[in-house]
C-alpha cells in the first residue's frame, strides 16, 4: 500500500485505469449495537464510483447514505461495525480484516455487547490514514460543526497540507531555490506566448529541473482577470525569496526522511525563536499554498479569510473553506455529504458551480450525497437510490428520472412539487420509514409499497432492466434476468 | 398598496419595523441595531395563503413573529379585521405625517387614537387574548416545539385549557377529533412526542395550532425538517385543512417550489424589505425584480432534461446592522444603475481597483495612487502621486465606461462627473456621484408590485426581458 501512496504523491499526472472503477463497494453490511437492539443500518450495499464521474446517493433521513460514505472512509461511529463486505479503492481493500476488528458477546439477558480489538483498530488507522484525507477527502454537511472554532481558516487548511503533502511543500521551496532568473524568464516567455496544458507545463518544468513549481505556476496562469504583464512579473518573482543555508539543509534532510522531522532537529524545533528557521518555514509555505487554494475556490477577499476564524465567516464562505481543505491534497475521490443543505438557494448555486469546476480541473470523482432530488439532478452523472439500508435502484441520471422502475423511486419523484406545474394534491408515499431494529422481512419497502404482492416477503433480487440500470424489486423478476451485484 | 375590491381583508400590516439592538458593552455610544424587518406593508385576505420567500436572515421569521405579536415591534401598525375606512384613514394620515412639511396639529393625535383603538400592537391584554385565539403558529422543528414530557392529547389540549374551552371531557374529545383530522388515530393520543416520527410530530403541532379554530395561522417553514415523501403528506394535509376550515395562512419558507405549490400570493423579501409582491403564478412566470429572477433561476429543478442557464449572484446577503443605502440589493444586482444607492465608499473602492488594475494599456503609465478620501456620501477624492495629462483624463473616463460594459462593475455607473485638479505636485481627482433614492413598492400591472428603480426610471421592461431570457426562466419542460 505504501508503494501505491508514494506513486501518486510523486506526480500530479493521473494514470487512469479506464475500466477499473475508482471505488467499488461490495455487499457492505453495517450494524449498530445499541441497548435497544441491533440496528441493521446498512443491509447489503454494492456500488461503484468510476474515475471522474459524479455519483449520487439519494435517500431520506436514516436510509444509510451518510453511513455508507463514512464506511468508505472507515469512520463508522463507535457503536457501528462493518459486519461484511469489501471496500475496494484503487486496488486496496479498506475492509480487509473486518472479522478481526470486533467481537460480539451474547449476554445472558439476551443483549449483545460489542467488544473491539484495539490493536487491530490501531493498525487499521495507520493504514487507512494514508488514504483518508489524502486520496479520499470529505466535505461535511454543516461547516460550522466540522471546522475547528479555535483555529483560523488558513491554519486548518495548512494542517491538511502538512499532514499529507509535506514533501510537495518542501519540493516547492527547494525548486524556488533552484530557480534562476534565466530559467524563470524562459518559463514566463513560453507561457506568455501560448496557453500550455498541464502536461506541457509539467514537461517544461521537468526539463528545467523545477518540478516543484508546478502548482504555483499553474495557479498564476489560471488567474482569470490578470493581465499578462502582471503574470509575468509574478513568475519572475518566484525566485526572489531564497531560504537561509541552515533552513535549506533542514529541508533536504526532511525530504530524505519523507516528512518525519530528523532526530537532531527536534530540539531546535522546540525552541520558539529558532523554530522559525525550521518547521516555521514549512508552516509559512503551507499558509501560502492555502491562500492559493482559497482563491481557487473563489473565496472573496481570500487574503483576509486566511486569518479569520470560522465564526467570522458566512455559511457559504465556511463551505468554501471546507472544500479548499478537501481539494488541498488533490484527492482522487471527494465525498460530499449534503454540502448545500445548510445554505440558501443563491449560495447553493454558487457552491454547485464551484464543485463542477473543481471536478473538471482536478479530474476527481465525486460521491455526492443528498436528499434533494433537485440538487442531485443538477450535478450527478449516475445515481443510486437508497431506502432503509439498501440501494434499491441504480441508473444514469436521465434514465432514472425518465424511466424510474422501483416503486419507491417513483413515489419519491412524484412527491416533489414540480417547478412548472400546479397540481391540487401531491402524490405521497404512505406510512413511514421502518424501524431498522426489526425491519420488514424480505423487501424492506414492502410495508409502504403500493404494488406489493406475495413474493415480496422474500428478499428481492437485483435485476438489470436496462443498460446500466439495475433495480432491487420482484416486479421485474424473472429468474434468468438476475445479475450478480 | 392597493386593496383589491371584493374579498375582505383579514390582516393588514403598515410600516412594520423591528430592530434588534446589539449589546456592545459601551454605555454612552449609540447602540447598533439589526434592521431585521424595515418598513413592510402587506395584507392578507380571508381564506388566502400568502407565501413569504427569501434567503435566511432576510427577516421572514421575524415578520411571522411580529404578525402574531410574539415579539414587540419597533414601530408600525397591525390591523386585524378592522373596517376598511379606518385603515384607509390611517394610511392617509401616516403618509401626511411622513411628508417633510407636515403640520403637527391634531393629525398626530388622530393617528395615535386609531392605533390605540384598532392596532394589535397597541391593544391591551384583553384584546390581545382575543387576538391570540384567532391566530396561531406552526414552527419549523417539531422536535423542539413539542414538550417532551407531555402526552400528545395534553399537548393539543393545552391551548383549549388556556382559553377555557369547556369541561375536561369536552376538551379531550376535541383534542381527539383534531388529531384525527390531522391523520393521527386514537392509538396515538396517549403517546409521547419521542415515540412519533418527524411527520407525525408536525401533525401534532398542526392539530395544536388548530385547536381554538383560528382564522389565521403562520406556518414558519413547516416542512423544512421533513423528508420529501413526508413533506408531501404534510402539504396535502395543510391544503385540506385550509379548505375545510377556511383558514388564512402566512406560509414562510425558503423552499420556492413548495411555496409555489401552497400559496395564492407571494411576498419576496430581501434584507428586511419586500422587493416584490404578486400572484404566485405571475411572480413565478414573469418575475420583475432582478433579485426574484436570480432567486428563481437558482432553484435546482429535479429534472435533468430542463437545462437552464443560471444567474449566479455574486456575494452574500448584506449585514443588516449597516444595511446598504438605497435599494438593499444594489451591491449584488447585475442591473444596478445610477440611483440604486451607491455611496462614496463603494464607488471609491471600485474606482481605485479599476485605476490600479492596469487592464488598459494606456493607463499603465498613471502615477501611483496615494490615497482616497471620502468627503460625503456623494463625493470622494483620490490623490495621485504626479500630474495627469489631458490624455489621461479622457482615458480614465473611457475606462469607466468600458468597465461598466465589459465586466459589470456596476458601482461605476453612479459616477456623475470627474474633476481633475492638476495645480499641485500631486493631482487630485474629485468624483461626484448621482444621488440615490430608496425604491418604493410600485404597482406594475394588476396586483403585481415591485420595488425597483428600473421600472420607475424607464427601460425596465427591456432590461428585465433580457434578464429573463438570459436565465431562460421560461423554459419549462415541454418535450
Amino acid at each position: 500500500m505504501t508503494q501505491e501512496v508514494e506513486l501518486s504523491s510523486s506526480t500530479n499526472l493521473r494514470q487512469d485505469v479506464a475500466d477499473e472503477p475508482l471505488l467499488r463497494v461490495r455487499n457492505l453490511r453495517i450494524s449498530f449495537i445499541t441497548r435497544a437492539g441491533r440496528i441493521q443500518a446498512i443491509n447489503d450495499v454494492s456500488f461503484e464510483v468510476r474515475a471522474r464521474e459524479v455519483f449520487g446517493l439519494v435517500g431520506e433521513t436514516g436510509c444509510g447514505k451518510s453511513q455508507t460514505a463514512l464506511a468508505v472512509m472507515r469512520l463508522t461511529p463507535e457503536a457501528g461495525v462493518i459486519e461484511r463486505g469489501e471496500i475496494w479503492f484503487v486496488g486496496n481493500n479498506l475492509a480487509k480484516n473486518i472479522s478481526n476488528e470486533f467481537k460480539l458477546i451474547n449476554k445472558k439477558n439476551g443483549q449483545v455487547k460489542l467488544k473491539r480489538n484495539k490493536s487491530q483498530l490501531k493498525r487499521l488507522n495507520a493504514e487507512v490514514s494514508e488514504i483518508r484525507g489524502k486520496q479520499i477527502s470529505m466535505v461535511f454537511q454543516e461547516p460550522m460543526t466540522s471546522l475547528n472554532p479555535v483555529y483560523t481558516a488558513g491554519r486548518q487548511i495548512s494542517e491538511a497540507l502538512i499532514r499529507h503533502s509535506i514533501v510537495s511543500l518542501i519540493d516547492r521551496m527547494l525548486a524556488r531555490n533552484r530557480a534562476t532568473e534565466e530559467k524563470l524568464k524562459e518559463i514566463a516567455d513560453l507561457t506568455a506566448r501560448s496557453r500550455l496544458s498541464e502536461e506541457e507545463l509539467h514537461g517544461l518544468l521537468k526539463r528545467l529541473g523545477l518540478e516543484g513549481l508546478q502548482d504555483e505556476l499553474w495557479f498564476i496562469l489560471s488567474k482569470k482577470d490578470m493581465p499578462l504583464a502582471e503574470k509575468k512579473a509574478l513568475i519572475l518573482q518566484l525566485g526572489r525569496s531564497k531560504p537561509k543555508a541552515v533552513t535549506l539543509r533542514f529541508l533536504v534532510r526532511l525530504k530524505k526522511s519523507g516528512g518525519r522531522i530528523p532526530f537532531n532537529y527536534r530540539i531546535l524545533n522546540g525552541m520558539p525563536v529558532v523554530r522559525k528557521l525550521f518547521v516555521g518555514v514549512i508552516e509559512k509555505e503551507a499558509l501560502n499554498a492555502s491562500l492559493e487554494l482559497l482563491s481557487l475556490v473563489n473565496m472573496p477577499n481570500a487574503g483576509n479569510v486566511l486569518h479569520q476564524y470560522p465564526h467570522e465567516l458566512s455559511g457559504g464562505m465556511r463551505q468554501r473553506v471546507m472544500i479548499a481543505m478537501a481539494i488541498a491534497t488533490k484527492p482522487k475521490l471527494i465525498i460530499v455529504d449534503e454540502p448545500t443543505s445548510a445554505l440558501d438557494v443563491t449560495v447553493q448555486a454558487q457552491i454547485l458551480e464551484l464543485l463542477r469546476y473543481l471536478k473538471d480541473t482536478f479530474n476527481a470523482a465525486i460521491l455526492f450525497i443528498s436528499h434533494d432530488l433537485g440538487v442531485i439532478s443538477e450535478i450527478c452523472d449516475r445515481l443510486a437510490v437508497m431506502y432503509a439500508g439498501n440501494i434499491v435502484e441504480v441508473a444514469s441520471l436521465t434514465e432514472l428520472f425518465e424511466n424510474p422502475k422501483h416503486p419507491y423511486t417513483r413515489g419519491l419523484l412524484a412527491a416533489v412539487p414540480k417547478y412548472g406545474e400546479k397540481r391540487e394534491t401531491l402524490q405521497t408515499i404512505d406510512g413511514t420509514v421502518p424501524n431498522l431494529i426489526d425491519p420488514p422481512k424480505g423487501c424492506r419497502f414492502r410495508t409502504r409499497c403500493p404494488q406489493v404482492f406475495d413474493r415480496c416477503s422474500q428478499g428481492p433480487p437485483w435485476i438489470q432492466v436496462g443498460k446500466e440500470h439495475c433495480v432491487l424489486c420482484w416486479l421485474y423478476g424473472d429468474s434468468d434476468k438476475h445479475v450478480e451485484q | 398598496m392597493s386593496n383589491s375590491e371584493g374579498e375582505s381583508i383579514l390582516l393588514q400590516g403598515i410600516r412594520l419595523k423591528k430592530y434588534f439592538p446589539i449589546r456592545t458593552g459601551k454605555v454612552f455610544s449609540k447602540q447598533p441595531q439589526v434592521h431585521a424587518v424595515d418598513g413592510i406593508d402587506f395584507f392578507i385576505k380571508k381564506g388566502e395563503v400568502v407565501g413569504v420567500v427569501g434567503e435566511s436572515g432576510c427577516g421572514k421569521t421575524t415578520l411571522g413573529r411580529l404578525v402574531l405579536r410574539l415579539i414587540e415591534p419597533t414601530s408600525g401598525a397591525l390591523f386585524f379585521e378592522a373596517s376598511r375606512d379606518v385603515v384607509k384613514r390611517y394610511i392617509e394620515l401616516n403618509e401626511l405625517e411622513c411628508s417633510p412639511n407636515a403640520k403637527r396639529d391634531n393629525r398626530l393625535a388622530e393617528l395615535r387614537a386609531i392605533e390605540k383603538a384598532y392596532s394589535i400592537f397597541r391593544s391591551g391584554r384583553k384584546n390581545l387574548r382575543k387576538y391570540r385565539k384567532e391566530t396561531q403558529i406552526v414552527f419549523q422543528d417539531p422536535n423542539s416545539s413539542l414538550d417532551p414530557r407531555m402526552r400528545i392529547k395534553e399537548i393539543v389540549a393545552e391551548p383549549l385549557k388556556a382559553h377555557r374551552y369547556g369541561k375536561n371531557e369536552q376538551i379531550y374529545e376535541r383534542a381527539t377529533t383534531l388529531l384525527e383530522d390531522c391523520g393521527l388515530g386514537p392509538q396515538f393520543v396517549n403517546r409521547f412526542p419521542h415515540e412519533l416520527s418527524g411527520g407525525q410530530r408536525q401533525r401534532v403541532a398542526i392539530a395544536r395550532a388548530l385547536a381554538m379554530s383560528p382564522q389565521f395561522v403562520v406556518l414558519d417553514e413547516p416542512t423544512s425538517a421533513l423528508d420529501v415523501s413526508v413533506q408531501a403528506q404534510i402539504l396535502n394535509l395543510l391544503k385540506k385543512l385550509k379548505n375545510e376550515f377556511n383558514l388564512s395562512f402566512l406560509f414562510i419558507s425558503h423552499h420556492l417550489i413548495v411555496v409555489r405549490y401552497m400559496s395564492d400570493r407571494i411576498l419576496v423579501m430581501y434584507a428586511g424589505e419586500i422587493v416584490e409582491v404578486g400572484k404566485t403564478e405571475e411572480v413565478f412566470t414573469a418575475p420583475l425584480h432582478p433579485y426574484t429572477i436570480a432567486l428563481l433561476s437558482s432553484v435546482p429543478v429535479p429534472d435533468p432534461k430542463t437545462k437552464r442557464e443560471r444567474i449566479i449572484l455574486q456575494g452574500e446577503v448584506p449585514n443588516l446592522v449597516f444595511p446598504p443605502k438605497g435599494c438593499r440589493f444594489h451591491p449584488r444586482c447585475p442591473y444596478a444603475f445610477e440611483p440604486c444607492g451607491w455611496t462614496s465608499a463603494e464607488v471609491m473602492n471600485a474606482f481605485i481597483t479599476v485605476l490600479s488594475s492596469g487592464k488598459y494599456p494606456p493607463m499603465t503609465k498613471l502615477p501611483a495612487i496615494l490615497h482616497g478620501t471620502i468627503v460625503d456620501d456623494f463625493t470622494f477624492t483620490i490623490e495621485l502621486n504626479g500630474n495627469l495629462s489631458p490624455n489621461d483624463e479622457t482615458e480614465i473616463r473611457r475606462s469607466l465606461k468600458m468597465e461598466i460594459k465589459d465586466l459589470g462593475v456596476r458601482a461605476l455607473t453612479a459616477v456623475k462627473d470627474i474633476q481633475i485638479d492638476n495645480s499641485k505636485a500631486t493631482s487630485i481627482v474629485a468624483v461626484n456621484l448621482h444621488e440615490y433614492k430608496k425604491p418604493k413598492l410600485n404597482q406594475v400591472k394588476g396586483d403585481h408590485s415591485v420595488a425597483c428603480h428600473i421600472y420607475t426610471e424607464g427601460g425596465g421592461e427591456i432590461v428585465i426581458a433580457q434578464a429573463r431570457k438570459e436565465s431562460s426562466l421560461l423554459v419549462s419542460r415541454q418535450t
